[in-house]
């Protein structure tokens, strides 16, 4: 069971992976959308407690993995300014058989919008002392 | 004991980073009074927020490792 963790504040992109114990890949692309809260945005701009993140999203694909196990799991979530129709995060999940990939790929994103620490914030309706475009969350406010 | 403060923790105390001058381990409680007493603003985030140390979520009966980084985790919205 391996599993990849990456946080980039580069464009995500997932390389096809060969694996012929591989029977299914259930892949979830989530993409920033033009309007948030009704408004509209540039994009989203999100910051990360960037080892906790990696150790939490770790932590729940491990958990998963004991119920349904599988082959591959690899998590890409994007930090700093995503444009809007960029992606924040690329999940794919590689098993023997489909039902495993489906139901850890959906029970992975809602823990992860539970538990890991992650956060975004539209452009264009920002804090007004951070307008800071998502920059590392250690680095002082001013 | 180096205190992280994250999104909306990190606008109501100014900063994203301080070092507390403490010896012992902290309750929940304890870590919050001297959290409030800091930043007063933070006062309403506490009921929102999570609190980490040495990565890990402090439940309610759990302390602090004063030797551990600690986090003020507001509502989390990654994805």
């Amino acid at each position: 069971m391996k599993i990849e963790v990456t946080l980039s504040r580069d464009p995500l992109r997932l390389e096809p992976v060969r694996d012929p114990g591989t029977g299914a890949v259930a892949r979830f692309d989530g993409l920033v959308r033009g309007t948030e809260n009704g408004k509209a945005i540039s994009g989203l701009n999100y910051e990360a407690y960037d080892s906790m993140a990696e150790k939490i999203i770790r932590q729940i694909l491990e958990s998963l993995g004991r119920t349904h196990p599988f082959t591959l799991a690899r998590v890409h979530h994007r930090l700093g300014f995503v444009p809007v129709g960029e992606a924040a995060i690329l999940i794919d999940v590689h098993s023997r058989h489909r039902a495993g990939a489906f139901a850890v790929l959906v029970t992975f994103m809602d823990r992860l919008k539970q538990d890991v620490p992650i956060w975004k914030r539209g452009a264009g309706v920002p804090p007004a002392n951070l307008s800071d475009g998502g920059r590392d969350a250690r680095a002082p406010l001013s | 004991m180096k205190v992280l403060y994250f999104a909306q923790a990190a606008l109501a105390a100014g900063c994203r980073e301080e070092d507390w001058p403490v010896g012992r381990e902290l309750s929940l409680e304890d870590f919050w009074s001297e959290a409030i007493r800091r930043h007063p603003a933070m006062e309403g985030l506490a009921a929102q927020c999570r609190v980490a140390s040495g990565m890990n979520y402090v439940a309610g009966g759990q302390c602090l490792d004063p030797q551990a980084e600690a986090a003020v985790i507001p509502p989390v919205s990654g994805g």
